[in-house]
């Protein structure tokens, strides 16, 4: 082949990878999908890097999908005037996060810790992993990682194509109609419009997933269930661990309170059967009132609100959109109210 | 800085920029230098002094064995360059592996002895720097050629970005040369640069990443016995994933260098087409296993020392080589199981030579698929070593690949399997009909549209894979 030919191969590529990358990014956005980022380390160690701004300027939250869908950061930066700091990770413990704060003298922030119950008071570490991968990721991230971060930054803004969980070609390959394999347990791909993510990591459940798409509510609500009966069938944790468990979770809560730092408890909706399980499975006077007692912070339940309580998640676990923002005002009254917590935008 | 990043996009958009401005050809080199430092020191920039120590050491030490006449003092000189390379190896790559062997050696006599655990990072690529820097430094003791003049061109011979952290392994008479006069790449050069470029990320991040590697990652970290069906899926995963990650590493090297005009050897060359394992190793990571052939089986004897010490020679190159990939025993033993194999197939290589010369018919061996096959399934084996944690986790692999384990266990989904299934037989296809060619050879025989359509194909599957800046397995090497 001559340096011309190669070269009209060349252009080739150029025009037929342009027509097919545009091509496909056209039609995602005709289907209606929107730019969603990737829960990437990177995205969290760039979140994790604001935790040092003063307290009247952020708050950090911490804990596992349900924070992360349920605080809607839009309202949150609107109505406080701060910045909201979103550390929470899906399907995981608030734990390893809440001991690094803790052991990160120059944090002295408002921490707001979400209470799941299964995922809180998880002590086979399996629910550790992923928070504890993204820390580990914050101590080793590379120069010339955190400017992938900046450049993938800017490409996620403006492609909805890039969104891995979804659009990948791991994900398309997810899709094809394969059985189960006999005797291996795997969750399904979970619906698109599940879990859109915003720059902040701010997780939202779309409105057409939400009232169009009934299939997948439905596989989501089966998740919830499932992973709860597994819960169900573990042995019951023994009282003394537990307490052994909150005085750490108080160690920790002590230490950013002694550096002036405040730390309120979250325990976000949850509905239907999936509520029920969880109110048989952890009572409140046994989890959710001694997690309080023992370290002594403030914290606000949304069963003890009325117009929360009858707030429905759909798919049992999450807020839609529309609720979030309710929500997230309630807690910013809530919080300002009767946790005496200040925001920027209440000293202006 | 890894190849399959934005940073990487970025950084060599800016690179071939300026290197193709109308500047002075020591200008360009000096640009290629700082680059070459750069694309290093924003992986963590204070082990680029170690870099520069070598660099140092090793120019001077060349320097004065050119002009040392006394035997003596040559052998320090020599002895000073070898000490100032591997002592960094040693302690970065090896510290924690002979401090816990320490410690077991105390055990085992009953002292008890534990000593802090040491925190050591490990400088990417040191494994490969050093061997290339000490190649000049024995080169310049066997009065191979003359020492080289120019420092910038030694240093640059010493970073130069392409092949910087997992080679190919470059000596200096392959590269040094290509600095002496200005260089810049033709249309040709530079598309066939992007090209391969393009072919090593796919094969890197669609092959390996996205398509084998988690399967792999699934059955080595399963901890427990499980289907043979799985084991098999998971070690051959892992014998794609390694060949795809460091042969895209490779090709992504060669094609980079090949955009700015420069050409380095191959490092591969369709391994899994072997046919037994001399061939192997003429295929699979060729540059480092011409420089153990070099530097220290030829050294040691190599053949020439009678057939025991031939046998020795093959085995302790083969064991260091096996030491040089990691600081753990498995290693050693993956080492030690291709000596085993190179052995046992020069023993059987020299029986039927003897044969040949007596008088009746004898059955000719003809290199054919089957053997090919035979050396993929020997060598599949020593990958479980390779990949393994440790010994309990090799057992419980191989065992499970023999029928010994749990069938009932399963760990993978059909999903996995169908991938694994799928992008082996194809690369074992692919290398089989390779076997003698080389893919740009292929590719100028070909119309350019055909070549066009497979190149967009594998850009596509770049772009679409979203799969970026995981480390390739090698830099920890």
């Amino acid at each position: 082949m001559h340096s011309d030919n190669f070269r009209k191969a060349a252009i080739m590529v150029l025009s037929l990878t342009t027509i097919l990358i545009g091509g496909y990014e056209l039609c995602l956005r005709y289907l209606g999908y929107t730019i969603s980022f990737d829960d990437s380390e990177s995205i969290f160690a760039d979140k994790k890097r604001k935790i040092y701004l003063p307290i009247h300027e952020a708050t950090v939250f911490t804990g596992s999908s349900r924070i992360k869908y349920d605080i809607n950061t839009d309202v949150w930066r609107k109505l406080t005037g701060e910045t909201p700091i979103q550390l929470a990770n899906v399907g995981s413990s608030p734990i390893p996060v809440l001991k690094a704060l803790a052991a990160d003298s120059l944090f002295k922030g408002k921490l707001l810790i979400d209470v799941a119950e299964p995922l809180f008071f998880d002590m086979s570490g399996r629910s550790y992993e992923r928070p504890q991968k993204f820390l580990d990721f914050c101590e080793n991230e590379t120069p010339a990682q955190r400017f992938s971060f900046h450049v993938n930054t800017f490409l996620e803004s403006n492609f909805v194509m890039l969104d891995k969980d979804n659009f990948a070609l791991s994900a398309m390959l997810d899709c094809l109609p394969i059985p189960p394999r006999p005797g291996k347990m795997d969750f399904p791909k979970y619906p698109t419009e599940f879990g859109t993510m915003n720059f902040d990591r701010n997780n939202m459940m779309t409105d057409r997933f939400v009232d169009g798409d009934k299939a997948g509510v439905k596989m989501m609500q089966d998740i919830w269930m499932q992973l709860a009966k597994m819960g169900a069938k573990a042995p019951p944790t023994p009282e003394h661990v537990i307490d052994s468990f909150i005085r750490d979770v108080k160690l920790h809560t002590d230490k950013i309170r002694a550096r002036g730092g405040q730390v309120v408890f979250l325990r976000p909706p949850s509905s239907g059967p999936l509520w029920k399980g969880e109110q048989m499975g952890f009572p409140r006077e046994k989890f959710w009132q001694k997690i309080l007692a023992v370290t002594g912070c403030k914290g606000m339940h949304f069963a003890d609100y009325p117009e929360l309580s009858k707030m429905n998640c759909t798919e049992f676990s999450h807020l839609r959109q529309s609720d979030t923002r309710i929500y997230t005002q309630k807690v910013i009254e809530d919080l300002t109210a009767e946790m005496g917590w200040k925001f920027k935008a209440s000293h202006q | 800085m890894v190849f399959n990043s934005y940073t990487f996009i970025v950084f060599f958009a800016v690179v071939l920029f300026v290197y193709n401005l109308p500047l002075k050809w020591t200008f360009k080199k000096v640009h290629l230098l700082m680059a070459s430092y750069l694309f290093y020191a924003v992986w963590n920039p204070p082990f680029i002094l170690l870099l520069i120590f070598s660099t140092f050491l090793d120019f001077f030490v060349g320097k004065n064995l050119s002009i040392e006449q006394n035997p003596v003092k040559r052998k320090w000189w020599l002895a000073a360059s070898l000490v100032g390379n591997l002592a960094p190896l040693a302690y970065f790559k090896y510290g924690e592996f002979m401090l816990d062997n320490f410690v077991a050696l105390t055990s085992a006599a009953g002292i008890d002895f534990h000593p802090m655990a040491p925190d050591i990072i490990l400088p990417v690529g040191i494994s490969f720097y050093t061997f290339q820097t000490l190649s000049y430094s024995l080169d310049m003791y066997n009065r191979k050629y003359a020492s080289e003049k120019s420092f910038l061109d030694f240093a640059l011979f010493v970073t130069f970005f392409p092949q910087l952290v997992a080679g190919p392994i470059v000596r200096p008479d392959e590269l040094i040369p290509q600095f002496k006069s200005p260089v810049k790449a033709t249309w040709l050069q530079f598309n066939q640069g992007m090209f391969l470029l393009t072919l090593g990320l796919f094969m890197k991040v669609v092959l390996a990443d996205s398509l084998l590697a988690s399967s792999a990652d699934d059955v080595f970290s399963a901890g427990k016995d499980m289907n043979a069906l799985d084991a098999w899926m998971g070690v051959l995963a892992f014998s794609g994933q390694i060949f795809f990650d460091f042969g895209g590493y490779s090709t992504c090297a060669i094609g980079i260098a090949l955009c700015l005009g420069f050409t380095i050897r191959d490092n591969f060359f369709y391994p899994y087409a072997a046919i037994g394992f001399s061939d192997f190793w003429r295929r699979w990571h060729i540059t480092l296993s011409t420089w153990l052939r070099d530097y220290l089986y030829i050294p040691l004897g190599g053949n020439r020392k009678g057939i025991v010490r031939t046998y020795i020679n093959v085995m302790l190159t083969m064991l260091i080589g096996g030491l040089w990939h990691g600081a753990n025993w498995t290693f050693v033993v993956w080492g030690g199981l291709h000596g085993l194999y190179l052995a046992v197939e020069k023993y059987i290589q020299d029986k039927r030579k003897a044969h040949a010369h007596e008088p009746g018919p004898h059955p000719h061996l003809k290199p054919n698929f089957a053997h090919a096959m035979l050396t993929f399934f020997l060598v599949n084996i020593t990958w479980v070593f390779f990949r393994a944690q440790d010994f309990t986790t090799a057992w419980s692999i191989l065992k499970s690949m023999f029928f010994f384990g749990n069938p009932k266990e399963v760990v993978l989904n059909y999903l996995d399997i169908l991938k694994v299934t799928v992008v082996i037989t194809g690369m074992i296809i692919v290398h089989w009909q390779m076997r003698h060619k080389k893919v740009l050879t292929v590719a100028e025989s070909k119309p350019w549209w055909s070549v066009g359509l497979v190149w967009t194909f594998l850009l596509v599957m770049l772009i679409l894979s979203q799969e970026s800046t995981s480390s390739f397995i090698y830099f920890q090497f």
